[in-house]
């Protein structure tokens, strides 16, 4: 999502003598469509193709509008879950959230379809929607292993233990909705956080665009690593992104989210990580904590004596050609958005879901939620 | 602010609005 930015601090580096050609050569290299054509037309067509590819090989059809989902047990047109995979992907990034938080319950609501398949399916859409943002960062030195690497660490543990919980404690409806709900209150704050201050608005990166924008290690002592990126430093313990990334990872997996909703704030509140630097982690944490956990899903559960949960692998491919493109929109279109008064809308909306779920656990709705 | 920026700027708005008329849509004929 904020791919393009940082493009632009990089090409503004570009070595005077040779500019006017540099300039065209940019301009043609970073023409939208030409972008779109290159770099995202090729995942979404094929996260389009495995979605009718997985449905032959899982059920032997096109589930759809006439005839459901056998896993999902609901009928929904194909175009519908491209669709939610659009707006929820372009929605969430332009405030900086990935699209799992506002999918989930879409899907457990609206498309009604709420049981344990639904974490794994959404799991799918958490795993493929980072992955061109992640090459993107490669590409543009926002990325830093040694950074992420904890954190990732403790995400695959988090994605092997998360599933039981999920098949477990969390198999009935009301409880796993009633922790959904829990994880939306907290987002609905952040959100309404930035609403009230609009901080990530304001917020730019540090330095005037000279020298390389890239996240490097500067120190690692024993359990610490320092990084630095544009004149600034932050020192973090290992130990903690390990038990940060493995709590996170349990909740998350065990939801169906890639967990940067909590692994923001952290960084942000606790080591004051900016949040143009936060991506470089939560990123590849979201990839391998989803694969993680689909693996454990698929394949752990069922040799551990648990019943296998598979994913609805169309679903889960045709939100994620939708989620992909919503967020390519976003990142394109993001500095032209009013940021705080799309944070108020989103925090309000999923703070209403967040009571409708949490309430109804407690006293019954005589409604469907 | 042009033309284009400014259709940009109501697109996030746009699109809520549609996928709660989809929602609705889905809900009456599907539930």
């Amino acid at each position: 999502m904020r791919e393009a930015p940082l493009r632009r601090q990089g090409g503004a580096v570009a070595l005077a003598p040779a500019a006017d050609t540099s300039q065209a050569r940019s301009a043609r290299r970073s023409s939208p469509l030409r972008e779109f054509t290159l770099q995202q037309a090729p995942f979404i067509l094929a996260a389009l193709a495995l979605g009718f590819v997985t449905a032959y090989l899982q059920h032997g059809f096109v589930p759809g509008a006439d005839r459901p989902y056998p896993l999902a047990g609901v009928r929904v047109p194909v175009w519908h879950v491209i669709w939610m995979g659009v707006w929820t992907g372009y929605t969430m990034a332009l405030v900086g959230q990935a699209a799992g938080i506002l999918a989930l319950p879409y899907t457990t609501s609206v498309l009604q379809f709420s049981n344990a398949h639904v974490t794994p399916s959404t799991l799918l859409l958490t795993f493929l929607n980072p992955i061109g943002a992640l090459l993107g960062f490669r590409r543009t030195g926002q990325w830093n292993l040694h950074f992420a690497g904890w954190l990732c660490a403790g995400g695959v543990l988090g994605g092997l233990i998360g599933p039981f919980l999920r098949a477990r404690l969390l198999a009935d409806v009301d409880v796993f909705r009633l922790l959904l709900g829990l994880a939306l209150a907290f987002v609905s704050v952040q959100l309404a956080d930035k609403a009230l201050r609009g901080f990530a608005a304001g917020e730019k990166a540090p330095g005037s665009g000279i020298g390389a924008p890239r996240i490097v290690t500067l120190a690692r002592e024993r359990a610490r690593i320092t990084i630095g990126y544009r004149g600034g430093q932050w020192t973090l313990h290992q130990g903690v992104l390990f038990a940060l990334g493995a709590t996170v990872g349990v909740i998350s997996s065990s939801l169906g989210l890639g967990g940067a909703f909590l692994i923001v704030p952290f960084l942000v509140v606790v080591y004051k990580v900016p949040m143009y630097v936060v991506p470089a982690a939560t990123i590849p944490y979201a990839v391998a904590l989803s694969a993680t956990g689909l693996l454990t899903y698929c394949l752990l559960l069922p040799l551990l004596g648990t019943a296998p949960l598979p994913p609805e692998w169309a679903w889960g491919f045709f939100a994620a050609a939708g989620g992909i493109f919503g967020s390519w929109v976003a990142a394109k279109t993001q500095l032209y958005v009013p940021e705080p008064l799309l944070n108020a809308m989103l925090g309000t909306a999923t703070a209403a879901v967040a009571v409708l779920y949490v309430t109804n656990f407690f006293f019954p709705l005589p409604f469907r939620v | 602010m042009s033309g284009n920026h400014k259709l940009l700027a109501y697109l996030p708005f746009i699109v809520l609005a549609a996928a709660a008329l989809v929602a609705i849509y889905h809900i009456s004929v599907f539930w």
